[in-house]
């Protein structure tokens, strides 16, 4: 069998996993003084040491899941702001860090460990800043802007556990079909996220053809494939055909959607100017 | 002096930025050194 991996590429932008690197590096000299009070069996030293690299590796490990909840959120165009701070808490602890490694570890004055602590913080918020707090929800009339991103999330759920059921089909026609559809269906997702009220033009794709194509892709591969015959194979490729169409029709649908709507605008704005 | 902090917080992006970095270096980055400083 070949050991030739399939390239699968991701087509939503890569959020920044390295934000916070910085971060990280205030532990390596912690480290070595751990590990030089551990040589120089210094237990009080060892242990005022290894809190401090704890502290600080608890705010590194904080403030970057805050870096990764901003990422997503800076990602979506439709979105809530996070609900847990998670970079202004990693910035708390950031300055108990800096606090308590210079006042009890490093053994300095009261007020100098202070002030870098303040500093700390102030410096945090400066390069990092603190988590979004608006919400990315535009007025949408009738439609709660709760419903719409509670469908649009368990789209993107049901579409992850499809990608995911994909890694188990070794069908490389079907895998090719299946990988269309689900970037077309990410791109129909995309595009009602940018205008929300699509929603209503879109709301079959999102509830039963998502949905559809989730139950199809886990029941083959609750299967063996080798149990699977031609006639059903070819039925499946056949299916998946007329998904990838709807598909195309479901986006240019949307597109045409929002011409009627820039058409409308245009209207009332001739109207308004002629009056 | 709440001039100067209004200031600062109006600063361009990238300058803060740096501000922010030297700020981060010169504290946390400073206070991690003092336990291996006194062990050494």
């Amino acid at each position: 069998m070949s050991k030739a991996k399939r390239y699968t590429p991701t087509n939503n932008p890569s959020i920044s996993y390295t934000k916070g690197t910085l971060l990280h590096l205030f532990l390596v000299p912690l480290f070595l003084s751990v590990v030089l009070a551990l040589f120089n069996t210094n237990i009080k030293a060892f242990l005022l040491n290894g809190v401090s690299f704890l502290l600080f590796f608890l705010a590194a490990r904080v403030a970057q899941k805050g870096f990764i909840q901003e990422g997503k959120y800076l990602q979506n165009t439709f979105t809530k702001a996070p609900k847990v701070p998670y970079k202004m808490f990693g910035a708390y602890l950031l300055s108990a860090a800096t606090f308590f490694t210079a006042f009890i570890a490093g053994e300095q004055t009261f007020m100098k460990s202070a002030f870098l602590a303040l500093i700390a913080i102030v410096g945090y918020y400066l390069f990092y800043g603190f988590d979004p707090k608006k919400d990315k929800l535009e007025n949408l009339g009738d439609i709660s802007a709760e419903f719409v991103l509670k469908t649009i999330n368990e789209a993107k759920t049901k579409l992850s556990h499809v990608e995911n059921d994909m890694e188990k089909i070794k069908d490389t026609r079907l895998y090719e079909k299946l990988n269309i559809a689900v970037s077309k269906a990410e791109k129909i997702l995309q595009t009602i996220q940018e205008d929300p009220k699509d929603i209503r033009v879109a709301r079959k794709f999102l509830i039963v053809y998502i949905d559809g194509i989730a139950k199809v892709t886990n029941a083959y591969t609750d299967m063996e494939e080798s149990e699977i015959n031609t006639q059903t194979k070819k039925k499946l490729h056949k299916l998946m055909d007329d998904v990838e169409e709807r598909f195309d029709k479901e986006l240019s649908r949307l597109k045409r959607n929002n011409q009627f709507d820039l058409d409308v605008h245009i209207d009332v704005l001739k109207e308004q100017i002629k009056n | 002096m709440i001039q100067y902090f209004k200031g600062v917080l109006m600063l361009t992006p990238s300058y803060k930025k740096a501000l922010g970095f030297i700020f981060l270096l010169f504290s946390a980055g400073f206070a991690v050194w003092y336990p291996l400083a006194n062990l050494l």
